[in-house]
């Protein structure tokens, strides 16, 4: 049995009740969201707030899921939306990110670990439609054709967001790896 | 080729590769810069640095709060059946709009109650009278 019948069957289950069963597909899509929202939000006490509603909006909708796209996807879709609200939402309350002027501080010393930070610190300070493709594609690990797809935006403008949020990231090493 | 083009080709290689003839073009383009080599490296360790060591979670026990928030919090599943007469709304919406056009349309009156058809009055004109007839008065006095 593949995943996508897998998941027609539990959701089936959840539909006529089976607590149990809507368990088994939040546990098998939270890593999924999880990625999503964390790259959009930070590791925040929000981001889990998130990614509860997420799956509260689908148990909500069972009943109007209708398969058109796969669950993985349907999920993710609720996953943005609520994520660029939550932006919003704290973009109005001007607190989003404490500024970091300078980027990053990485001393001279740093580990790999620091690296990654930085590079992770550096993708959070990426304009949100920038930070979904770098998310989606290079984070999730989805092909740029279904990047393209879950966006609902051409093949080129997944292409040509990933090109300057890479050179973006590229010159934050290279001004790190200066350091 | 200018090192910017060069670039851009570097990067686009990471997410739609080249064929062997764009390969060969960029390599011989690349050896005219060999000092751009170790720049292009940084955008390979970019991706390498982004991608995730461990699959994320939201924390231990995530499904069980939020299953046991579902069942605590009246949250319910938004039934089909519901839907299913929401579809319909906006036709049904339509009719009654259409139907209300044409009692404007042939109503006697400009009121409400003649568009609506509560001025209805029996339908006994006033010129017929009523006449009593007793028959038994009538009988005797014929007699």
């Amino acid at each position: 049995m593949n995943n996508q019948t897998e998941d027609e069957q539990l959701i089936a289950e959840a539909r006529s009740g089976d607590m149990s069963a809507f368990k088994l597909l939040v546990e098998r899509y939270e890593g999924k969201i999880a990625g999503i929202v964390k790259s959009m939000l930070g590791d925040t006490p929000e981001s889990v707030d998130v990614g509860q509603e997420v799956f509260i909006r689908f148990y909500e909708s069972l009943d109007k899921f209708n398969g058109s796209s796969t669950l993985g996807t349907y999920l993710i879709r609720i996953a943005i939306n609520l994520s660029l609200n939550e932006i919003k939402r704290k973009k109005r309350k001007n607190n989003f990110f404490r500024p970091l002027e300078d980027g990053h501080q990485v001393t001279s010393e740093a580990t790999g670990e620091d690296v990654r930070e930085m590079v992770h610190h550096e993708i959070a300070r990426l304009d949100p439609e920038f930070r979904l493709v770098v998310t989606l594609r290079m984070i999730e690990g989805y092909s740029t054709e279904e990047t393209a797809e879950i966006l609902g935006i051409a093949l080129g403008t997944v292409l040509s967001r990933l090109s300057r949020a890479q050179k973006k990231l590229k010159n934050a090493l290279a001004k790190h790896a200066a350091v | 080729m200018t090192q910017q083009e060069l670039e851009d080709q570097y990067i686009r290689s990471l997410d739609v590769p080249m064929n062997n003839q764009e390969r060969e073009r960029f390599l011989t383009e690349l050896r005219a810069h060999p000092t751009f080599v170790k720049e292009l490296n940084l955008h390979s360790k970019v991706r390498e640095l982004v991608t995730p060591k461990a699959p994320a979670s939201f924390g231990p026990y995530f499904a069980s709060k939020l299953i046991h928030k579902i069942e605590n919090t009246g949250v319910v599943i938004d039934r089909q059946i519901f839907s299913f007469f929401k579809r319909f709304q906006l036709a049904a919406l339509g009719i009654a709009v259409a139907l209300l056009i044409l009692n404007v349309m042939f109503a006697d009156q400009a009121n409400l109650k003649s568009v609506f058809g509560l001025d209805r009055t029996p339908t006994t004109t006033t010129d017929e009278e009523i006449i009593s007839f007793d028959f038994y008065e009538t009988l005797n006095n014929d007699l």
